[in-house]
């Protein structure tokens, strides 16, 4: 690949990598290491890939699953915790579907850490993550249900189960 | 996980569109004329699509710096980087992507029901006679040749138009006021090439293939509409939205 083909692929959908893997790890560095990461990726699986979705989609289930990875690596966790990303903007907020994180994605299952990055990471509604995960509205529902009730447990260990 | 995220959810109407939904428009990824009517209308949505198209020119140099370090300077988890013996073996089946790109980035929709979707490939002729595939972002000079290659799969009335930075929409592709006849079928080479203008910076290529006829000042109209949107960058031109209609695109930087 030349260069600047290879710069085309890059500002393409770079850019697209590059904020949701600040977002997901916090940390600037990490961040630009997980953009190498995802798109090294992405060329080694590219032969498997049989365009059954876009590419745009499918480097959002690639970087998800890297960052979940890198997440819960403890070395890298600390070295994103020991850093702040630069200012953000401010996000209006609902304090029904607010749940807090801290240490939740690391410790809550797989599967529902993935479902909640979509929904509220990413604002995409149940149908979208089921179409993305190739799963049932049923089970997006679902694993929302027991991500906001895990997560009010080891936030709020007193609370009552977490509102919809 | 940085400790600056928050689940909290800032989408407040059902029609308002994800943060994939408008990643997928700005890579020229088809949505559907509905949500692109949304995004124009939508006060949250627009801002939205600004703001990631804002970080998209923010981020350029770093990206180019990024690609330009990819090939000899991968990095694992960890931080820790490693030169990867794999280079050139994984760079080329990137290439390969590049040229595939066109074809992957239409939407699932079409392949849902069983079918390819349409897809443009451009080879380019350059002047000292060298051709070459364009990549997407491809580069070429004023002078150049491009022929067009549709692949689509049913028949159907096609058109391919030029979107440039100066504001303009060519038409590289008609019959005339009417859209070109197109069989179904793989690498169909349209008729004629295309010498490329002075008009510097970056052009969009859309071929657009509707099942029924249309007039081809129509969709003219509907990328001049699209550029507007766009604010005249083509890189930001999304799906045209006439409805009934693929669509395949393509971004070339012309230089003089």
């Amino acid at each position: 690949m030349d260069q600047a083909s290879m710069e085309a692929l890059y500002r393409t959908y770079g850019s697209m990598v590059l904020r949701r893997a600040r977002t997901l790890l916090g940390d600037e560095h990490a961040a630009q290491d997980m953009v190498q990461e995802v798109f090294m990726k992405a060329i080694r699986a590219f032969p498997g890939f049989r365009g059954e979705s876009s590419l745009t989609t499918w480097l959002y289930q690639v970087t998800t699953n890297h960052c979940l990875n890198a997440i819960r690596d403890g070395a890298r966790r600390r070295r994103a915790l020991e850093r702040r990303m630069p200012a953000r903007e401010p996000v209006a907020e609902s304090v029904e579907d607010r749940v807090g994180v801290d240490e939740l994605l690391k410790q809550l299952p797989r599967e529902l850490a993935e479902v909640a990055i979509y929904y509220y990471v990413d604002q995409m509604n149940q149908d979208e993550i089921a179409t993305l995960l190739g799963i049932s509205e049923r089970t997006v529902r679902n694993r929302l249900r027991d991500f906001r009730a895990a997560a009010r447990d080891r936030l709020d260990p007193g609370s009552e189960e977490a509102a919809g | 996980m940085g400790a600056h995220m928050e689940f909290s959810r800032t989408r407040r109407e059902e029609a308002c569109l994800s943060d994939l939904a408008l990643d997928r428009l700005i890579a020229g990824e088809p949505v559907g004329a509905s949500a692109e009517a949304h995004v124009a209308a939508c006060a949250r949505c627009s801002e939205r699509l600004a703001q990631f198209r804002a970080n998209q020119d923010r981020d350029a140099v770093l990206l180019d710096e990024l690609a330009r370090r990819a090939p000899t300077a991968p990095v694992t988890p960890l931080g820790r980087r490693v030169w990867l013996t794999t280079a050139l073996p994984l760079f080329a089946a990137a290439a390969i992507i590049l040229l595939l790109l066109p074809r992957l980035l239409n939407g699932p929709a079409e392949r849902a029901k069983g079918s390819s979707a349409l897809a443009l490939d451009v080879v380019v002729r350059h002047a000292d006679g060298h051709q070459e595939p364009l990549a997407p972002g491809g580069h070429v000079r004023a002078g150049d040749a491009v022929r067009f290659l549709v692949s689509t799969p049913r028949a159907g009335h096609l058109v391919i138009l030029g979107l440039d930075t100066a504001g303009a929409v060519s038409v590289y592709v008609s019959d005339g006021a009417d859209p070109h006849q197109i069989d179904r079928g793989a690498r169909q080479a349209m008729p004629g090439s295309v010498i490329l203008d002075a008009t510097p910076g970056a052009e969009r290529l859309v071929a657009l293939e509707c099942d029924a006829r249309f007039s081809v000042s129509d969709a003219v109209d509907a990328g001049r509409r699209s550029l507007a949107r766009a604010e005249q960058d083509p890189r930001r031109v999304g799906a045209l939205g006439l409805p009934g209609c693929m669509e395949a695109a393509l971004t070339m930087d012309k230089s003089q």
